[in-house]
């Protein structure tokens, strides 16, 4: 915890090199989902996504950062009752849109310890289908809800160094872990759910 | 609109195009315990069809006429639909329900069924339902599953059916028991009977209503006084007075006027006759052990047959008497028309019977194939006997009919049968009547058709379905639904008159997400 603070307030305290300003990275991860409703959608708790996260600088340490990650989980899901079992498809759409700080620092050049701080808001789209093989039978399914949140994370970040590649540019690979919260909605006529837990994302992009 | 705004909704567009039904990405098999809804056991009303939702713990409405919303989901409060049972006047319908507590001291209050780790106690409840809402819930101790009811409805006896797979026995059970309910009144009194009692008749009178109930247990008859402020036994007539034996009624069924009871046992020729007035019994020597029984109201008599002996009582109701005539195979089954009865077989017989109860004449049909079931068309001139394939190794037209499930159509005004092949084996039949036409339609396992066949016209066609039939019922204003197999829910509406159908399908999805809910922690409150 002490040195999580020290890290915090050293965050404000360093002074930064002259830095890119602009970022644009694409990432994948997964945020965790133990809601029951989750269970028809995939096995286990992982949401995986994918997506592109972007920022521009307003300060030496801080970052705005905006993200869009999208979901696509589905199954085969069979019904058992007896002898007898019914199957039908499953289909989970989540496009969640992050926006929030990032506070950076800046060790040796090529090191970015961060941690962020973002809102979040997931369009969640479910589809089940009781026959794939008919568009439009009569067993299709959909429910929309809008999810808002919550998302903090932790992070590290390396790039090449400055006037490695020319014209100012540098990739860069970053890991980050961190909690999101997403708020239950309802999703008629199937019921509620909400969604969240840990975070993990890995990504690569330029920094500008 | 700026170019953030654009690149947003760009984005939105992009998303939203992705969640099709077309490109859903399956990428794993899971496997819920539980059907989504319950394809056999539907329930036709007046205002529409109750799907019970097995998963879910619910029950909805399917009501094909709605302009706008055809399901409603009936708010049964927290707990589980386990059975639906079908109140005679076509309106009520009564739901079993049972409600759950966790018994447990945790600090945690359980609020699920996944929540209670520890012994999980179940309340029974039967719901009584009217037009999707419920107007009456009536505690029940102990977890009966089946109810008789009186013609007008307003009675029911509730018993334990062992024949029902199904059937959840936890805790300490009486078997002694039946419950007693007052449908209008809302009121359940449990009444001990004999062991284990699973046949109700009703005594009805014109004016009264149900008067009494007779009620069939090993070894004993009870009869249910139903007038009293609290329903009561009445008297029980032993049928055995040897404690060491055992008389388990196989057939009961009450004379038209309601005086006389007649029983008949297992692995014994004699028929019970008790008077309810009277309170007294006789018994009748019969041929065999009877398989079957059946009273013909029109011709005061009643109809026994017997599934070891190639022979058919006719029992008159006035003295009581025997007529036995003479069969060239033994019949287990009677299907009962007005003033004659349909005698067949479901194991391994090929002919069926028509007896004239009035002029008792006998008239033989031969079946291709064994008979699996037999319905009498309305108006009584034809009978339809759906047929299964059986094991033999003939030639020609005998083995395509030998390897094939068939479905025979008899033509009851005089010996003529007519026999088809089916595609698969046939499940059901239901019949649509006009002035003019007289249409069976019959359901096959694994087809998506439904063959309709005129009677008088031998006419046929074929109605496209969806998917493969699962049960054919009618609904009151004529309709026909049929359940499919479905994963979330199909079933079809066929108007018979105009031959359109109405789909209702994806209802099983309703409340997918929700757990079963619990009353809370602790015992009963």
């Amino acid at each position: 915890m002490r040195t999580m603070i020290l890290f915090g307030l050293s965050l404000f305290s360093l002074t930064a090199h002259a830095a890119p300003h602009g970022e644009l990275s694409v990432e994948v991860g997964g945020i965790e989902n133990y809601d029951r409703s989750y269970e028809v959608f995939n096995w286990g708790v992982n949401m995986p996504s994918q997506g592109v996260r972007a920022g521009i600088k307003f300060h030496d340490r801080f970052t705005a950062i905006g993200s869009w990650n999208h979901t696509a989980v589905g199954a085969t899901v069979t019904t058992r009752e007896g002898e007898y079992s019914n199957s039908f498809e499953s289909g989970l759409f989540m496009e969640t849109f992050f926006a929030g700080v990032k506070a950076d620092l800046n060790v040796k050049g090529f090191f970015y310890p961060y941690a962020t701080a973002q809102v979040a808001t997931a369009f969640t789209t479910m589809l089940l289908d009781d026959d794939t093989n008919v568009e439009g039978n009569a067993g299709e399914v959909r429910a929309s809800g809008i999810m808002p949140g919550v998302h903090g994370s932790i992070g590290a970040e390396l790039r090449t160094p400055e006037g490695f590649i020319p014209g100012g540019l540098q990739v860069a690979l970053y890991v980050d872990v961190g909690l999101t919260h997403l708020a239950k909605a309802s999703f008629e006529p199937m019921g509620d759910m909400a969604a969240g837990g840990g975070t993990v994302r890995a990504g690569l992009g330029v920094r500008f | 609109m700026n170019n953030a705004t654009r690149c947003l909704m760009l984005a939105l567009g992009a998303a939203v195009g992705c969640a099709s039904f077309d490109n859903l990405p399956s990428q794993t098999y899971i496997e819920l315990g539980s059907e989504l809804w319950d394809a056999e056991g539907v329930v036709a009303r007046s205002d529409g069809l109750y799907v019970r939702l097995p998963h879910a713990g619910g029950l909805i409405r399917l009501d094909p006429n709605a302009k706008q919303n055809n399901t409603s989901s009936v708010r049964v409060g927290k707990g589980k639909v386990t059975r639906l049972s079908a109140a005679p006047d076509g309106e009520t319908l009564v739901a079993f329900v049972e409600r759950y507590r966790c018994d447990n001291e945790e600090e945690y209050e359980a609020t699920n069924l996944d929540d209670c780790y520890d012994d999980l106690i179940v309340e029974t409840e039967i719901d009584v339902i009217r037009d999707a809402d419920v107007i009456g819930e009536i505690a029940i101790d102990g977890p009966f599953n089946k109810i008789a009811y009186a013609s007008d409805g307003r009675f029911g006896i509730a018993y334990l059916d062992f024949s029902d797979d199904s059937l959840n026995l936890t805790g300490v059970v009486n078997l002694n028991s039946i419950i007693a309910i007052d449908l209008v009144e809302g009121n359940a009194t449990p009444i001990s009977v004999g062991f284990a009692a699973d046949r109700v008749l009703f005594v009805e009178d014109p004016d009264l209503g149900a008067t009494k109930a007779v009620v069939l247990s090993r070894n004993s008859v009870a009869l249910i006084n139903l007038l009293e402020d609290v329903p009561e036994r009445e008297v029980t007539f032993p049928l055995t007075l040897d404690p060491d034996a055992s008389v388990i009624p196989v057939g009961v069924d009450l004379t038209p006027d309601g005086r006389y009871a007649l029983i008949s046992v297992q692995n014994s020729s004699d028929l019970y006759t008790l008077d309810l007035e009277s309170q007294s019994i006789n018994i009748v020597e019969l041929s065999s052990s009877p398989a079957a029984m059946s009273v013909d109201a029109s011709a005061e008599s009643t109809v026994l047959v017997f599934d070891k002996r190639s022979k058919v009582d006719v029992l008159d109701h006035t003295y009581f008497d025997v007529e036995t005539f003479n069969l060239d195979e033994s019949m287990d089954q009677i299907s009962s028309g007005d003033g004659y009865a349909v005698l067949w077989n479901d194991n391994e017989k090929h002919d069926v019977y028509r007896l004239d109860l009035n002029s008792a004449e006998l008239v033989e049909y031969r079946l291709q194939n064994p008979a699996i079931d037999l319905e009498i068309a309305p108006g009584g001139d034809f009978a339809v006997v759906l047929t299964r394939a059986e094991n033999a190794f003939g030639s020609g037209v005998e083995g395509v009919y030998d390897a094939s499930p068939g479905m025979e159509i008899l033509d009851l005004r005089d010996d003529d049968t007519q026999p088809f092949l089916l595609e698969g084996q046939g499940l059901g039949v239901a019949f649509s009547q006009t002035d003019t036409e007289l249409h069976a339609l019959v359901l096959q396992d694994g087809q998506d058709y439904l063959y309709q066949l005129d009677l008088y016209t031998g006419v046929a066609m074929e109605i496209g379905l969806s998917k493969p039939p699962v049960a054919i019922g009618s609904m009151a204003d004529g309709t026909f639904y049929i359940t499919h197999t479905s994963g979330l829910g199909l079933v079809s509406f066929l108007d018979p008159l105009t031959g359109d159908v109405t789909e209702i399908g994806g209802f099983g999805a309703i409340d997918l997400n929700q757990p079963i809910e619990m009353l809370g922690n602790g015992g009963k409150s």
